[in-house]
């Protein structure tokens, strides 16, 4: 008989757990099987306890042993849980915050650079806010990129530039941003992406993603 | 204890005959042996999947995807192997654990009514008191694992969580201070037909007066903090000062001061201070 519950134990939690789980999240499987089995045991215990040799004492005693260690296990599975969802969340806005900051520390100092040495120029030799910023800036720019940057995590693209004015837009390869569907100017989806408009009322910086 | 008292407990609570108690004074032993045992090698049994709980895998490979996202490195999906030894320790402790034990014991009540009426047992008598030890020391080993670290958990969660609320504070009082300092800057270098400063920290509708926040578009209030211009020296360096709603355990709240240097002579500086 024993081995009829040892086989019903292992198809009650194998099956959830392997039908349930699902690439990249861990919980899914544990949960399913953790939950069959628990449900195994369940109905093992009120099976075998009905056997006259187990008196009520002994049937009181079981049922408060399983509460105590069942509703352990449960509080702390689901801290576990939480926990673990929330570092990996926290994770990645910490990685956000990071990469707002790299974004929009490159890309405004170029621009600002730019303004100051827009407004220090003579009045009557000015030459034009969007053709300075490449003056400004040339060391930097190479085919349309600002390159002061470790290209394999962000990167900054010139996507309009006139005499009027220019236009960065920066995206992180790693940080993800608000919208997980957003097409970014790199080619990803879903990543953070600022933009910079520098003209001669001066530096504008926004949030796309 | 004469045969008559024996008698009477022995009907009142038959299971727990002497030998079972010495049974569960073994069971408590080396329950308690094995967790501390194994709380002393922890890190190299966990690193190694032995001893630890199906949950606390599960704990360790979510976190680490959090890592692998953070430093931009793709995802690996669980091996079979460490799929394999997820649901080994389910069955292990949710599974057979509980079967051994309460079949074990089961027996060795059986045995003991055979003996009562004078029947022999069958063969291997040892095996049922190891049995419902070694179960007995998985699921006491569960019990008390799981009793201290839900105990334990949730109040370091929240601290944790608390942690993070204070950095969050931080971080947007410093992201809100630098948007000023941002404003700032141009108002020094826009001209006053602009709205500007035209090169001064000065008000454009006053130049007598220092400019207001406002006047250098810079809110005075936002959902992170409470801004102020504690200062501006020589015309050449400015200071604001910025404080967050969240009150910190000691009764304060996180401050911070960031100077902007416009950069006439000098080079542009940009400089933030923590104040508390």
């Amino acid at each position: 008989m024993s081995i009829v519950w040892i086989v019903i134990g292992l198809i009650m939690a194998a099956v959830p757990f392997w039908f349930f789980s699902v690439p990249m999240d861990p919980w899914s499987g544990v949960n399913a099987g953790a939950l069959g089995a628990g449900l195994f045991t369940v109905i093992f215990l009120v099976a075998i306890l009905r056997h006259p040799v187990f008196s009520r004492n002994v049937r009181i005693l079981t049922c408060i042993m399983f509460i105590i260690i069942a509703g352990s296990i449960s509080i702390s599975w689901k801290a576990g849980y939480d926990q673990s969802h929330y570092q990996r969340q926290r994770l990645g806005e910490i990685r956000t915050v990071i990469g707002e900051g790299i974004l929009k520390s490159y890309s405004t100092q170029a621009a600002l650079k730019t303004l100051r040495a827009y407004y220090l120029q003579k009045p009557a030799r000015k030459t034009p806010i969007g053709t300075l910023f490449l003056q400004v800036n040339k060391e930097w720019i190479k085919n349309g990129l600002l390159l002061d940057e470790d290209p394999r995590y962000h990167i900054t693209y010139l996507t309009d530039q006139t005499p009027s004015g220019i236009t960065l837009v920066s995206v992180d390869s790693v940080a993800r941003g608000r919208d997980d569907k957003f097409k970014n100017a790199d080619g990803q989806t879903g990543r953070l992406q600022m933009r910079v408009t520098l003209t001669e009322k001066g530096v504008r910086h926004e949030r796309d993603n | 204890m004469n045969e008559t008292t024996k008698v009477a407990n022995s009907r009142f609570m038959p299971e727990f005959s002497n030998r079972f108690v010495y049974v569960l004074v073994v069971l408590a032993g080396a329950t308690l042996l094995t967790v501390f045992t194994s709380r002393l090698f922890w890190h190299e049994l966990s690193s190694k999947n032995i001893g630890a709980f199906p949950d606390a895998i599960a704990l360790r490979t979510t976190v680490q995807y959090g890592i692998d996202e953070f430093q931009g490195t793709e995802l690996t999906d669980l091996s079979t192997k460490a799929k394999s030894t997820m649901l080994a320790l389910i069955i292990v402790n949710f599974v057979l654990a509980p079967i051994g034990f309460v079949l074990a014991w089961k027996s060795l009540l059986l045995d003991r009514e055979r003996q009562a009426r004078g029947e022999t047992g069958g063969g291997r008598h040892w095996l049922r008191p190891a049995l419902l030890v070694v179960c007995g020391v998985i699921l006491g080993h569960l019990a008390i694992v799981n009793i201290i670290t839900a105990i334990i958990l949730p109040q370091g969660f929240k601290t944790m969580v608390w942690d993070n609320v204070v950095d969050q504070a931080r971080n947007d009082v410093v992201a809100d201070l630098t948007d000023a300092g941002i404003n700032a800057f141009q108002y020094y270098y826009l001209p006053e037909a602009s709205g500007g400063g035209g090169q001064s920290f000065r008000s454009w509708k006053n130049k007598g007066l220092p400019a207001t926040l406002e006047e250098m578009g810079i809110p005075a209030k936002t959902a992170h903090g409470t801004y102020t211009l504690k200062e501006i020296r020589n015309d050449t360096l400015l200071v604001l000062r910025g404080i967050s709603p969240v009150v910190l355990s000691i009764g304060s709240s996180p401050e911070y001061e960031f100077q902007v240097s416009p950069g006439t002579p000098s080079p542009p500086e940009f400089r933030v201070a923590k104040i508390n």
